[in-house]
């Protein structure tokens, strides 16, 4: 009987085990309830199987050791914590949060294969006070009653390199609180990767979203403040792949630059006295022909990119930064969403920015001004329904900009006030169609009236321009005074447009260690405060508005004048003067020239006793100077000073005086010049008497340097006296 | 009888260094400037060719001799021509240059000192050196009278030994020539050289195209 026994049981252990699925686990630590003492669940008691809610009462902190599974048991089943959680995964060994289903980790704890799916299990769900800290941690099939895997009402979430998926509603659902998720990956939840629509403070950062069936995330930043940065969606699966943003700013909010881009589904409104600032290199999206932006009353929008970061307002089908409508087969088109707009007192500023495929709505427009400010430089609109501007009301300035590819008018304006656009690109080098103003321009970039658009550019300013002005060529340098030298050169040529010229200068005639002078928005520059009788070095070169430079034009010298223009008194014998008096003989068939010319020299004198006269001889004064004139015949000169021994002489050529074309005027400086001579003057430059060349202008009248010099001998007394 | 030999000395001497200056035997360390006031502006190449009847390289055979020509020095040269750029000048001319000794004191054109100090080793024209120069014609003076500007002229060479052939071979070489040569293709006449010749629209079109052609080649 005893053996029968033994057999008996043998067979039905031996039976029982067939029936049992292979490597089938029983043990499991069962927990519920709260716990009020600090905690610590590990490999040994793994795996945890919550059958009821499990509370972790404030104060208490559970800790979770790296390779923990934890079972949720049914959908009523969650971890509420008042307290702390420290889920403390490694990269090799993570904590898993997941459904009793679950048979992937911890074995087949319920013991039935039944499939495990999103909603399985109720949430990780923390309370005002509470915090939980995930680090490596797995997460994944709760979501039950649509809170999510996670859910944040007024507590922290610190989630690091953490999976957040399969949630039968969002990933996370974040109503209040704290909720900071980095390098995690959030994935295949049934509604938003992130859901947060109501308070308190959400990071995101360098995450990846994939296959959220709605989209990566949800945001309401009425009440809420976001930052995010550095994440992704690639593209595969489903779902929107970006952040909706829904509701309104009800703070002033930035949306930075990120791997996602933002997407508007509805109106969306700036609230008042508040600004939105949308970075460099930000995206926003618009799902739908009703989806705008509104800037109300007294609020702003800042869409300031920059050459490299460029900031897009487009369609939901535009795939700049990625296929964000996962469809890949749509394509975008004007009047897939509605426009940007501005309440009275609104402000918006855009640069570096692209606004298209807009105009789905009543006003067809990408950009509608309704009585705001917009400020609009460098930027590209384009593929409006019907417009790419229209402004109601308000004012518009639009510059460096280029527009082309709107249905019907690239601008228009039906208000009867005259807006600015000059200085835009408008589709083509012939610039925009208008009827009155441009009708050779292009018809398919059309401006309507009260629209300024002239000048407007041949280029696209928004493409980036990397092409350096050509090189400045022929610089000369021409010497006006002692303190002055102009250059000019030959321009440079730029495929845009030349921005100006930076012009260096150095000391001496070869020298090299130019250093900048200043600049010049013109081929010339008049370079003024130098030093008399200084050799100047010059070059210049060119640059364009995208900072481009060109090489260095060749160089040319200056050597400023001198302060004084006396002749060498050792050198010349200066009979012509005696006791400050100039006594003359002789005669001229030019009296009138002479006579003006002893006026022009006389009137110099201050007083009877300053300066020098100049007077003809008489019976007491023997002559210092002879004038007289012949026909000296071809010579190349018409008048003619010979400091001779005795009295010095002035010789008038009548081969040149007595020609038709030589004036009045040319006969005067003739005399007024060679009388100069006989006061000591020398050769100077033009705009002088004293400038050895008598056709240049018709010059009756001393210039600065002739005053100058005859001061400086005859009133100052700086000349040596005979 | 003694105070008749010291008188007659003294007389002699004073004679004789009277005779000195007014011969410009006897020369003093003195230079004077004369001033002239130019009826164009010959800094500018284009207007001193324009402005010139002739320009030619030539080699100075010796000093004629200096005359009074509006009260002041000219001295006259004999020049053997070695080649043209303006005009057709052959065998020997008669250049004059404003400027020489005068009373033992030597009389420059202002802007002589260039030529003293860099263009040449005098003012005067050397004897056995060549130049460039850019003259016109002087009813007056019945020659060539080299314009008193200093970009009238420049020294070519200084080797009296050199055959023709070398000289003009060695003056195309000279960047004065060279310019001039431009310049007499964009020449520019100033309305008081009424009596201007060999301009360069005067010469017939074939001359005028091997010129340009030429001096296509400078550039």
């Amino acid at each position: 009987m005893k053996r029968f026994l033994s057999l008996f049981l043998f067979s039905f252990v031996f039976v029982l085990g067939m029936f049992l699925p292979a490597g089938s686990v029983f043990a499991y630590t069962p927990v519920s309830g709260n716990i009020s003492v600090n905690t610590t669940w590990t490999t040994a008691g793994s795996v945890y199987v919550v059958e009821s809610d499990v509370t972790i009462n404030s104060g208490v902190t559970l800790t979770i050791d790296p390779g923990v599974v934890v079972k949720f048991k049914a959908t009523t089943t969650s971890m509420i914590v008042d307290g702390t959680v420290n889920a403390n995964g490694t990269e090799n060994s993570p904590v898993y949060f997941t459904s009793y289903k679950d048979d992937t980790v911890g074995g087949d704890t319920d013991g039935v294969s039944a499939p495990v799916q999103p909603g399985n299990w109720g949430r990780i769900q923390v309370w005002t006070g509470g915090q939980v800290n995930l680090h490596y941690a797995i997460v994944r099939y709760g979501g039950s009653y649509t809170y999510g895997n996670l859910y944040n009402y007024g507590g922290t979430f610190n989630v690091e390199n953490t999976t957040i998926a399969s949630s039968s509603a969002s990933g996370i659902l974040h109503s209040s609180g704290t909720l900071n998720v980095a390098t995690s990956t959030i994935a295949d939840n049934g509604t938003y990767g992130i859901n947060a629509q109501s308070s308190g403070t959400v990071s995101i950062t360098g995450s990846t979203f994939s296959n959220n069936a709605t989209a990566a995330g949800i945001f309401n930043l009425s009440y809420l403040t976001l930052t995010n940065s550095g994440n992704s969606n690639p593209d595969i699966g489903y779902g929107k792949r970006g952040f909706v943003m829904q509701g309104g700013t009800g703070r002033n909010t930035t949306w930075s630059a990120d791997g996602l881009p933002y997407i508007i589904s509805g109106g969306y409104t700036v609230n008042y006295g508040h600004t939105l600032t949308v970075s460099p290199g930000a995206v926003v999206k618009f799902e739908n022909n009703s989806a705008y932006l509104q800037v109300g009353y007294n609020a702003a929008l800042t869409a300031n990119g920059d050459s490299t970061h460029q900031i897009y307002f487009t369609s939901i089908k535009d795939d700049v930064l990625n296929d964000t409508d996962s469809s890949a087969t749509t394509t975008p088109e004007g009047g897939n969403w509605g426009r940007i707009t501005t309440a009275s007192n609104g402000t918006v500023n855009f640069s570096y920015a692209t606004i298209r495929y807009g105009g789905g709505d009543y006003y067809a427009a990408n950009i509608y001004n309704n009585g705001g400010t917009f400020t609009i430089s460098t930027s590209t609109i384009s593929n409006g329904y019907s417009y790419g501007i229209r402004h109601g009301a308000g004012t518009t300035n639009l510059t460096q900009s280029s527009l082309f590819g709107n249905g019907t008018q690239a601008y228009y304006n039906p208000s009867l006030a005259t807006t600015t656009a000059t200085n835009n690109y408008w589709g083509s080098s012939s610039g925009p169609y208008n009827a009155k103003y441009n009708p050779t321009g292009d018809h398919n970039n059309e401006v309507s009236d009260y629209v300024s658009f002239i000048p407007f550019l041949t280029y696209d300013p928004t493409i980036p321009d990397i092409i350096a002005p050509s090189d400045p060529e022929d610089l000369t340098a021409i010497t006006i005074s002692p303190s002055h030298i102009d250059i000019d050169w030959a321009g440079s040529n730029d495929n845009r447009s030349v921005a100006g010229y930076r012009v260096e200068r150095c000391n001496g005639s070869v020298c090299s260690d130019f250093a900048f002078v200043a600049t010049s928005t013109v081929s010339e520059y008049s370079d003024t405060g130098l030093t008399a009788s200084t050799t100047y070095r010059y070059r210049v070169l060119a640059f364009d508005e995208a900072n481009n430079w060109s090489d260095y034009s060749n160089t040319a010298n200056g050597t400023t004048y001198k302060l004084h223009y006396i002749n060498d008194w050792n050198s010349v014998d200066h009979d012509s003067e005696h006791g400050k008096e100039i006594r003359w003989d002789g005669s001229t068939k030019y009296s009138t020239a002479w006579n003006y010319a002893i006026d022009t020299w006389n009137n110099l004198r201050t007083s009877t006793s300053s300066g020098i006269l100049i007077a003809n001889d008489d019976i007491y004064h023997y002559e210092d100077l002879t004038i007289s004139n012949d026909n000296f015949g071809q010579s190349g000169w018409a008048g003619q000073y010979v400091p001779n021994i005795g009295a010095d002489d002035i010789e008038l050529n009548e081969y040149y005086f007595d020609q038709e074309s030589f004036t009045d005027e040319n006969k005067k400086h003739v005399a007024i010049h060679e009388l100069g001579h006989a006061l000591g003057l020398d050769h100077s430059y033009d705009g002088n008497i004293m400038y050895a060349y008598v056709f240049m202008d018709e010059q009756t009248t001393l210039g600065d340097q002739d005053t100058t010099d005859y001061t400086y001998c005859w009133i100052d007394m700086n000349c040596q006296e005979y | 009888m003694k105070i008749y030999i010291y008188g007659t000395v003294i007389l002699m001497v004073v004679f004789v260094f009277t005779a000195g200056i007014h011969a410009n035997f006897i020369k003093f360390p003195v230079t004077k400037n004369i001033h002239n006031v130019y009826v164009a502006d010959f800094n500018k190449d284009n207007i001193l060719v324009g402005f010139s009847d002739n320009i030619f390289i030539g080699k100075v055979n010796k000093e004629i001799e200096t005359v009074d020509f509006a009260k002041a020095p000219v001295t006259k040269y004999s020049v053997d021509i070695i080649s043209n750029i303006k005009g057709d000048f052959k065998g020997e001319v008669f250049v004059y240059q404003q400027g020489g000794y005068k009373n033992g004191i030597l009389f420059v054109v202002e802007g002589g000192d260039q030529i003293v100090s860099g263009k040449a080793e005098s003012y005067l024209l050397h004897p056995g050196y060549t130049y460039v120069f850019a003259t016109v014609k002087n009813h007056i003076l019945k020659g060539n009278l080299l314009l008193s500007h200093p970009n009238a002229i420049e020294l070519i060479s200084k080797d009296d030994n050199a055959s023709y052939e070398l000289l003009k071979k060695n003056s195309e070489n000279n960047e004065t020539v060279i310019k001039f040569k431009k310049a007499y293709i964009n020449e520019e006449i100033s309305k008081f050289h009424v009596d201007n010749e060999n301009s360069f629209l005067s010469l017939p079109v074939e001359k005028q195209q091997e010129l340009r052609s030429e001096a296509e080649k400078f550039k």
